[in-house]
């Protein structure tokens, strides 16, 4: 029986999924980087994160020594999250297999 | 709820999104192939020219400075091209990566083997540490290279550890045919063989 209440709402949005997808292949992210590689506007971007800050998924950190920047990296719970969210997908598909 | 097909779908994305954040081929095949020819043409010049016997290892140094500067603005300018042809940036994330990982053993070796040469160290023992370094600069970025530039690494140091070991029974001072040899053999022609095995499986995490 497939459990579809941990296909997380938040995590399913494709903007989040990205993000969420880059902070769990790496351990630490800032935003530049994320931005340039997502293809995402400034806006997009911080509305996404502090969506997934609230949700308790993706932690930030404000670096002030030297170039001030702002660095993202998945929870103990973001990374719970994700990974039953990839386990309902592989269920899904393998279901859709048999 | 979600249909089997979009769940593919999604898992597929994912996958990708985070292959291509998490591997990064800071060495392509065309400049790989570049430096090796030049590497295995340099490499037995210094092997085979009395001109190159003739000369001081300080300069034969600076040589091999210069072959390095070719070949690596040679593989810069042909990453810059597959970055603007993706319009990426050329120092995207994990380009920056990449050097930080690389850098640190690749100038550590540099720095190290000149002062070695200018303690009136010996060619082939310079040349010696400059496979280990290179070796180690890419098992550094093991992590984050693709396998064929991990198993590249592996076998410079590999190679860089026999010579150390054969060194104890063979004193190599002044020899710098053997100097020539070692640079044709390792920079030269597994440069070569790691392009080739690119060109034949061009698979980007491979």
């Amino acid at each position: 029986m497939i459990d579809f209440t941990k296909l997380d709402k938040t995590i399913h949005e494709r903007g989040r999924l990205s993000i969420m997808t880059l902070l769990a292949a790496r351990a630490e992210w800032n935003f530049q980087d994320l931005k340039a590689e997502l293809k995402l506007s400034d806006g997009n971007l911080i509305t996404h994160l502090r969506s997934l800050n609230n949700a308790g998924f993706v932690s930030m950190t404000k670096q002030v020594e030297g170039r001030p920047q702002t660095n993202y990296a998945l929870t103990k719970q973001g990374r719970t999250a994700f990974e039953d969210y990839l386990a309902v997908l592989e269920q899904i598909v393998n279901a859709g297999k048999s | 709820m979600i249909d089997p097909e979009t769940a593919s779908e999604h898992l597929k994305n994912i996958r990708a999104l985070m292959e291509r954040s998490t591997i990064y081929r800071a060495l392509s095949a065309p400049g790989a192939l570049f430096g090796g020819i030049l590497a295995l043409g340099m490499g037995l010049w210094m092997a085979l020219s009395q001109q190159a016997h003739a000369m001081q290892t300080m300069t034969l140094f600076y040589i091999w400075v210069g072959v390095l500067v070719i070949g690596d603005s040679f593989n810069a300018w042909l990453l810059l091209k597959k970055a603007s042809s993706r319009s990426e940036p050329f120092f995207s994330s994990g380009m920056k990566v990449a050097m930080k990982l690389i850098l640190p053993p690749m100038i550590a070796g540099g720095l190290l083997s000149h002062l070695y040469l200018t303690k009136g160290g010996d060619m082939s023992m310079c040349v010696v540490l400059w496979i280990l370094f290179y070796g180690l600069a890419l098992l550094a970025a093991g992590s984050f290279a693709p396998r064929s530039m991990r198993y590249l690494g592996a076998i410079f140091v590999l190679a860089a550890i026999i010579c150390l070991i054969v060194s104890y029974f063979y004193d190599p001072a002044g020899d710098i045919g053997l100097a020539g040899f070692l640079m044709a053999g390792t920079f030269g022609v597994f440069h070569i063989v790691y392009a080739v095995s690119i060109f034949l499986k061009p698979d980007s995490a491979a």
